[in-house]
Order: C-alpha cells, then structure tokens, then sequence
C-alpha cells in the first residue's frame, strides 16, 4: 500500500476509535443518569401509616368505619381523584375478629395491585410492575373486643410531565 | 503549490474539523448531564412530595432548598424552583431549561399550603 492510501486507511479506523469512545460515554452516562430513585414503597408505606393513624385512635378502631359510614378521603385528607382514578395507587383495608372473621372490607385504587405486587416481589426482572406494603396491627372496638387490622397500600407512581 | 499538496491539505483540514467537532459535542454532552441538575430536580420533587403526604395534619415543615439556588443561578433561571398544582397534585422542580420533574402526591392540599421564603431558600409546607 502507498501513503496516501495508508492515511486514508488511518483515518476511518481514527473514526471508528472515536465512534467507540462515544457510544461508551453516551452510554454509560445515561445508564449513570437515567436510573430512577424508586420510591414506591415508600409512598405504599406512607399511604399505609396514614390509614393506620387515621382509623385508630389510642388503640381503638373508629366505629364509624367498622359500620361503613367512614369517608376515608375526608377524614384522612386523601385525594381521591389520585388513589381511585390515577391508576397508580391501591389499598386495601380490611377487619378480622379474634375467629379470623372477616367484619368489613374496603379496597381503592387499582385492584390489579393484588396480583400485581405478588409478581413484582417474585420476580426482580418485573421492575415496572407496582410495589405493596402490608401492615397488621391489633385494635379495639367500643365493647373492648380485640380486632385485627391489616393493611395493604400499593404504588406505581411515576410521573413525568412530558407523558401527560 | 500543486494539486496534489492542495488535495493533502484539504483533507487534513477537514479531518482536523471533524475531531475538533466530536470532541467539542462530547465535552458539551457530558457537561450538560454532568451539572446534575436533571437529578436534583428528580432527587427534590420525590422528596417534597413523599413530604408532604408523610406530614400530620395541622404540623408544619421547613425543607432547605438552598441546593436548587444553586442550580437556579448556574442556568440563569429566574423562576421559583418549586411550583405545586393543587387540582392535580402535583409538584414541579424546574432548575434548568429543561421541563423540570414532576411527581404526584396523594395528599389534599388547600392553595398556598406550600411557599418558598426567597431569602432563607427555605420551603414551608404547611398540612
């Protein structure tokens, strides 16, 4: 081979060097970068301690939400509009007597969490599926029967204005 | 100088243009992530927003947001850092030119329970 055709030779294999150099450092960069702080099971841990404080008081259950009169968005100070129509919340709050009878029930939000989080902890390769919490707790009724209160708060929440 | 000198020379011009080029875009891309901004708006919308929905009713919360100064300054933004939209339960962090990041909260908030105190950059969020 001649100089010139030596040169030429050099010069496309310079270019294909920097194309490497820069694939690597784009790449690595937006890996870096584009890695989202997950907080789903913060916000389902969060939602569940907020349920907790709200419907207990000094260790007993209010009564109003064992007889169905409880509105839990008011009383809690929830957005409904966000935990029932945002699709991107779930919670289940449910009532056992001492026998394991089941005395009232409430789920909001997207019921498809159920099955959901039980995917999502099985498998670590489902990374967009929703994240849950559980929490169970022992409360009183006004006769001073003791009650078991569980309650499960799941979140898919990630919002980007540039999706809306 | 003859054709071929000339020929040489163009070459090697644009040869030089083009590396210059490429490593100027390189230096600008890494630069642009590389401020960090993207993730301090990332990083102070999922934290005001896990905030407020953690706050007890009636309680106060003083947040130090003085980091987002910081950014707010190096852009050249001069728009607040943090805005909430109360209908839609959502805060925006917006320090660089970008859309800023936006992140939902399920807490119901009354209008004007989240202010910035400009001087001590200090975020009052009020439940």
């Amino acid at each position: 081979m001649n100089k010139k055709a030596d040169s030429k030779l050099l010069s496309v294999w310079w270019f294909v060097v920097l194309l490497v150099i820069l694939v690597g450092i784009v790449g690595g960069t937006f890996m870096f970068y584009s890695s989202k702080i997950d907080m789903r099971l913060l916000e389902g841990d969060v939602l569940s301690s907020r349920i907790m404080g709200c419907i207990i008081d000094r260790g007993y259950i209010s009564q109003n939400f064992i007889d169905d009169k409880f509105d839990i968005f008011k009383t809690c100070n929830i957005s409904q509009s966000i935990i029932d129509k945002s699709g991107n919340f779930y919670l289940n709050i449910s009532v056992y007597d001492l026998n394991s009878k089941l005395i009232i029930e409430k789920s909001y939000g997207n019921r498809a969490f159920v099955q959901e989080c039980a995917v999502g902890a099985a498998m670590t390769e489902a990374k967009n599926f929703p994240k849950c919490t559980q929490k169970s707790t022992n409360v009183l009724n006004l006769k001073g029967e003791l009650l078991k209160l569980n309650i499960l708060a799941g979140s898919n929440s990630e919002y980007k204005l540039d999706e809306s | 100088m003859n054709k071929k000198a000339d020929e040489l020379l163009t070459e090697q011009i644009i040869f030089i243009v083009l590396n210059i080029f490429f490593i100027l875009l390189l230096l600008l891309f890494v630069w642009r992530v590389g401020t960090g901004a993207a993730t301090a708006e990332e990083r102070y919308a999922k934290k005001i927003g896990l905030a407020i929905d953690n706050l007890k009713l009636g309680t106060e919360l003083k947040m130090d947001i003085s980091e987002l100064y910081v950014y707010l300054e190096k852009n050249k933004i001069k728009d607040n850092p943090v805005t909430l939209d109360y209908s839609k339960n959502i805060v925006n962090v917006r320090v660089s030119s970008g859309k800023g990041y936006s992140f939902t909260y399920f807490t119901s908030l009354n209008p004007g329970s989240v202010t910035i105190n400009e001087t001590s950059k200090l975020l009052l969020i009020k439940s």
